[in-house]
Formats: C-alpha cells, sequence, structure tokens
C-alpha cells in the first residue's frame, strides 16, 4: 500500500553479473521485493526514486536494466497531467462545490405539533430563507424574529446554521387557559370524603373544621356570607384551598391452588444461526410454551467470520395445577393489595400513612391494604345549579 | 584474522550473556513457516537467483534453498524472505 503511493517500478537486469548487482543493491540498502528469475535475466522491485541510483552499479557490474512496467500514484498523476479536460472538469467541480457551499439547501423544521410545517417554511422564505437562499449576510436571530411576527401560532423560532443546513426549531404558542369569573357566585364542595386536615379559605367562609369527617358534595368553603340581620342576601365567589385525609381500601385473594406453566418434561434441541446479527435460520419450536435452557454460543467461528450459531434446549411447558404454602399465600396478598391500592391513588398528593393486613376467608387469604393520602378535594361550583 | 577475532570475542560475549546465538549478527537464522515462506537473517550475500534454487552465503557457509517457483518477497540488507514452493534447505558447505 506504501510502495504503491511512493510508486515503484518493475525491473529486469539481464546480461554481466546480475548476482553482483543485488548484492551492490543490498549493500547500498535499497528496498528491494519480489525478486524472481524470469527466463534469463532477474526481475525485481524498488522504489521508484531509487531507479537513478542504480546507474553506478549497472556500470560497475555492466549489467542491462530495463523498465518492466511502472506502478504507483506519481506514475498514475503523471499519466493524467496530460488530460486537461479532467483537470478542468476537477477544477470546475470544486469551483461548483466551494460555490454551492455558500447556500442553504436543507431546511428540516422541528416541533411543529399542530402548526402546519408550511406555514414555518412561507414565514422563513418572506426573510429570504429557502432551498438555494446564499449565507450572506444573514442574521439569524433577526430573521427569526420578523419569522415569528409572521403567524400568532408561531410562540419562538430557533435558527441554527450548520453548513448548508439551516435547523429551524419552532416553539408553538399555547392557548391561553380558561378564564376564571370572580363575579359568579359559588360554593367549593368536596368532591371525595374524608377527614379535613387544612382549610384555607380565600373567598367566603369556611363551613367545616379540621379533623371533621366530610363526605362528597359536602360544601366546604361557603360563598353564602349573608348575615343573620342582613335584607339582601350577600353571595360571594368562594375559592380557597381543601385539604382532606382520604383512605383508599383494596382487597386481593389468594388461594392456596393455582394453574401456572411448568415444565412437562419433553425437551427437543435448539439451533439459531445468525450471519452478523441478522438471523439465517432458528429451529421453529413444535412447543406452544417453551423455555430455552443451556444456550451456548460457538466461540471460534465467531472471531473469523460475523456468524453465530447458538445452541440449546428447548422445554416444553404447560399449565400445571401448583401448591403453595400458607406464608407464600400470604405474602403474595398482601402484595396483590398493596399494588392495588396503589393504582387508585391519585397523582396529586401526599402518602401519610400505609397499613396493610390478611385474613382467611374460605380457605383463601384475603391481603387488606389502606393508604392515607392528604390531597386538595375541593371544586368550586355556582350557587343555586 | 581481526574479523575473526572480533566474530570469537562477539560470540564469547553472546554466550556469556545468555543471549540468542544469532544476536551476533554473523550466525544465520533461519525460520520457516509451512512449507511456503522461508526467512533467513544474518546473510552475507547472494549467491545465485534461480526459479527452482537460490544460493546465499553466509557466515556458516552456502544455503541452497529448493523448490519450485522461487522468489525473494523481500531482500534486504540483513534479511531475505524466500517464497515459493519450498522443498528443502540445505548447507552446501559447513565451516
Amino acid at each position: 500500500m506504501w510502495n504503491l503511493a511512493d510508486g515503484y517500478v518493475i525491473i529486469q537486469i539481464s546480461e554481466g553479473q546480475a548476482d553482483r548487482f543485488l548484492n551492490r543493491m543490498r549493500a547500498e540498502s535499497f528496498a528491494l521485493w519480489d525478486v524472481c528469475r524470469t527466463g534469463g535475466a532477474i526481475q525485481c522491485r524498488i522504489r521508484a526514486r531509487d531507479f537513478r541510483r542504480l546507474r553506478p552499479i549497472r556500470r560497475a557490474c555492466r549489467c542491462r536494466v530495463r523498465i518492466v512496467a511502472r506502478t504507483g500514484l506519481p506514475f498514475f498523476i503523471t499519466r493524467l497531467q496530460t488530460r486537461m479536460a479532467l483537470w478542468i472538469g476537477c477544477a470546475l467541480a470544486l469551483a461548483c462545490f466551494c460555490l454551492l457551499t455558500t447556500r442553504i439547501w436543507v431546511i428540516p423544521i422541528t416541533g411543529c405539533e399542530t402548526l402546519p410545517e408550511q406555514v414555518v417554511a412561507r414565514a422563513l422564505r418572506e426573510q429570504g430563507i429557502y432551498p438555494g437562499a446564499s449565507k450572506r449576510g444573514l442574521v439569524l436571530y433577526r430573521v427569526a424574529e420578523l419569522a415569528r411576527l409572521y403567524d400568532d401560532r408561531i410562540a419562538m423560532i430557533e435558527l441554527d446554521l450548520d453548513g448548508i443546513v439551516c435547523l429551524v426549531d419552532v416553539e408553538e404558542a399555547k392557548p391561553i387557559g380558561q378564564t376564571i369569573d370572580r363575579s359568579v357566585p359559588t360554593d367549593v364542595l368536596a368532591a371525595k370524603g374524608g377527614v379535613i386536615s387544612r382549610i384555607e379559605p380565600f373567598n367566603g367562609a369556611a363551613n367545616v373544621a379540621v379533623g371533621q369527617a366530610v363526605s362528597a358534595g359536602d360544601v366546604l368553603i361557603r360563598g353564602d356570607i349573608t348575615a343573620e340581620d342582613a335584607t339582601e342576601p350577600l353571595l360571594v365567589h368562594a375559592y380557597g384551598n381543601v385539604f382532606a385525609l382520604v383512605n383508599y381500601f383494596a382487597e386481593a385473594a389468594v388461594s392456596g391452588t393455582y394453574e401456572a406453566l411448568a415444565p412437562s418434561g419433553r425437551t427437543e434441541p435448539y439451533k439459531r444461526i445468525t450471519v452478523a446479527g441478522i438471523p439465517m435460520f432458528e429451529t421453529r419450536p413444535s412447543f406452544e410454551h417453551y423455555v430455552l435452557s443451556g444456550e451456548a454460543t460457538s466461540g471460534a467461528l465467531g472471531t473469523l467470520l460475523p456468524v453465530r450459531v447458538t445452541t440449546g434446549t428447548l422445554a416444553e411447558q404447560t399449565m400445571q395445577a401448583m401448591h403453595r404454602s400458607e406464608e407464600a399465600c400470604i405474602e403474595q396478598a398482601m402484595v396483590e393489595a398493596e399494588r392495588r391500592a396503589y393504582e387508585k391513588l391519585p397523582t396529586d398528593g401526599a402518602i401519610v400513612d400505609k397499613q396493610t393486613t390478611f385474613a382467611l376467608r374460605d380457605g383463601c387469604v384475603i391481603g387488606i391494604c389502606c393508604i392515607v393520602m392528604e390531597e386538595s378535594i375541593g371544586y368550586t361550583k355556582e350557587i343555586g345549579n | 584474522m581481526r574479523n575473526g577475532r572480533a566474530r570469537r570475542a562477539r560470540r564469547k560475549l553472546v554466550a556469556l550473556l545468555d543471549l540468542p546465538e544469532e544476536i551476533d549478527l554473523a550466525t544465520p537464522r533461519m525460520t520457516m513457516v509451512g512449507k511456503s515462506d522461508l526467512l533467513l537473517e544474518n546473510l552475507n550475500d547472494i549467491i545465485a537467483v534461480t526459479e527452482n534454487r537460490i544460493r546465499i552465503g553466509t557466515a556458516l557457509g552456502v544455503v541452497s534453498i529448493e523448490g519450485e517457483s522461487l522468489s525473494m518477497a523481500e531482500l534486504s540488507k540483513e534479511r531475505a524472505f524466500v517464497s515459493g514452493k519450498i522443498s528443502g534447505w540445505r548447507y552446501e558447505d559447513g565451516v
């Protein structure tokens, strides 16, 4: 490879003392390779730049040296030097490349969820960013700011130039949330039952006290704050924070006998062949359910070729009646009850307490879990509706 | 005469230091890989190159490598790498 880059010649040494010629070359530290006898002459390869150094040796040994072939990059380039059209083509290609890299050719738009990408593309086109546009004199932040004003749905545009690619990241405008009309008289009601742990009325009057048990639908903060001696009712828009301790119960029954997949005792051999990670062959199992065991991969073949052969044994699995101990039943029942209780929990609360126990009923173990959670339970409702 | 003394002194030193014998740059060392490649180190000169025989001079005599389609894949001052269908090699004359 290096010799090809450096350039070498195949020479034929005939007449005179060819063997002495070789020894002289060795003594002069020539790089010699592929030395062989062809017909009456010795043929070998030397570096192209060493060829001129052969002259004194050739004279001393009275040999005739003939170049059979010239190979390598310097000769290749020399041959190409006469091909003007090729060089002009190379220069034109280079010029085209340089010219084309001064322009934007790819504009990927990301971040559009509801807004069509065409709208963003139009906004950018108006500001002079389109496939084929010049990059010269482009002030990205100003273009982004002007493109943002094109449509109200665009909250922000971020532009980044990476070679011929102009990356566009769009942030869409979010719709403003529903406004609350504070003039409408409302009560704050309980969404679910619990024991009040904290109440903070911002407007209206507290209707319950801390420690009081409430049910779903009970009024927590009253909007009707009419004084007893008033002639006109005084209704306000009641709102505030009401937190309560809410219990979440869950039960799970587990019996001592159950059905599960277990080995039937039948086995069959397994083989899988992959080439460069792509499966080429795999044993088709005759069992509906099975487990692969004793998996072994051939190492020797994998180190030479990207072929991997995996062998093993497929053990059939069938549904069978299984028995478990009472301790296992209790543990299973409690775990299952806890899991069910956790599934009921809302995401916007804090767990205060958790109790898990079990009971025996009709030969089954019943796991019982109770989780106490502090959460906001109030919601506003218009008075009279 | 002086060369002979120097060589002997080098050999003694090499033996004294428990170094490999070929390290004195005079004792030839031959490494053969399969039947197709033979590396000869510490050679003196090339005597003859033919298609069936390559004769190389060493400090211990002329080494004759025989076979078919023989060539020297690499040839330098210190080593010759002979390749081809090698049938055998021998010393033509010992020291």
